[in-house]
């Protein structure tokens, strides 16, 4: 199944949700995941053609969503116990 | 079927698709591609995992969808361990690279299978996320 494939379903789950009159925040993420992933496998296939490491522009921009991701989810949790 | 029926499948469908995916169809060729392709999949696991912590808390009179302290806690363990595996990889790949003495590609590569574990235990524990 091909990432577009994947997309695609992921975009019928989505609008069935709508039609339900209730869109999860997790199909959200789920679209927004997948983002991610296309983005790194655009990487990883460009590197493959060039013969090249991503870059470390690349690598540092990883990092930092990384790192925001981490620490949105550090917050909730802390928020979550303090609750 | 029921409202909360029908977000729990579309939801699991939809969270469970990211994941593995880019291993799926792309194969690195060199280490620095493989770390950075793990990163992907962690990266994009923990995306899911920030919307569910976003969810309120479950609870008399809380939506369907919500979160539990348990789930957010294990989630946030999972992630936590899987940084300081990326960090320690980052660092060995940067030594490897550098010809540093006594890092090599065997290393690095434990390193990288160590961190993916990890980022595969974290998939799995976003991938059963759920309606309550």
């Amino acid at each position: 199944m091909s990432d577009s494939t994947l997309t695609q379903i992921a975009g019928w789950a989505g609008m069935a949700l709508k039609l339900a009159g209730s869109v999860s925040p997790l199909i959200a993420a789920g679209a927004a995941g997948l983002q991610v992933l296309e983005q790194t496998a655009a990487v990883i296939s460009a590197g493959q053609a060039s013969g090249q490491d991503p870059t470390p522009a690349q690598v540092a921009a990883q990092d930092a969503a990384i790192a925001s991701a981490l620490g949105k989810l550090d917050k909730a949790d802390d928020e979550a116990d303090g609750a | 079927m029921s409202r909360s029926i029908l977000a729990f499948a579309a939801t699991a469908l939809v969270a469970t698709l990211p994941l593995g995916a880019c291993s799926l169809f792309v194969a690195p060729q060199s280490p620095a591609q493989a770390l950075y392709e793990v990163k992907g999949d962690f990266n994009a696991a923990i995306v899911v995992a920030d919307a569910y912590a976003g969810l309120p808390n479950c609870g008399p009179g809380a939506p369907a969808l919500c979160r539990t302290k348990d789930v957010l806690d294990s989630v946030r363990k999972t992630a936590d361990q899987g940084k300081k595996l990326l960090d320690q990889a980052s660092v060995d790949l940067a030594a490897y690279q550098a010809s540093a003495a006594g890092v090599t590609l065997a290393t690095v590569n434990a390193d990288i299978a160590a961190f993916q574990a990890t980022v595969t235990t974290l998939q799995g524990a976003v991938a059963t996320l759920k309606v309550k």
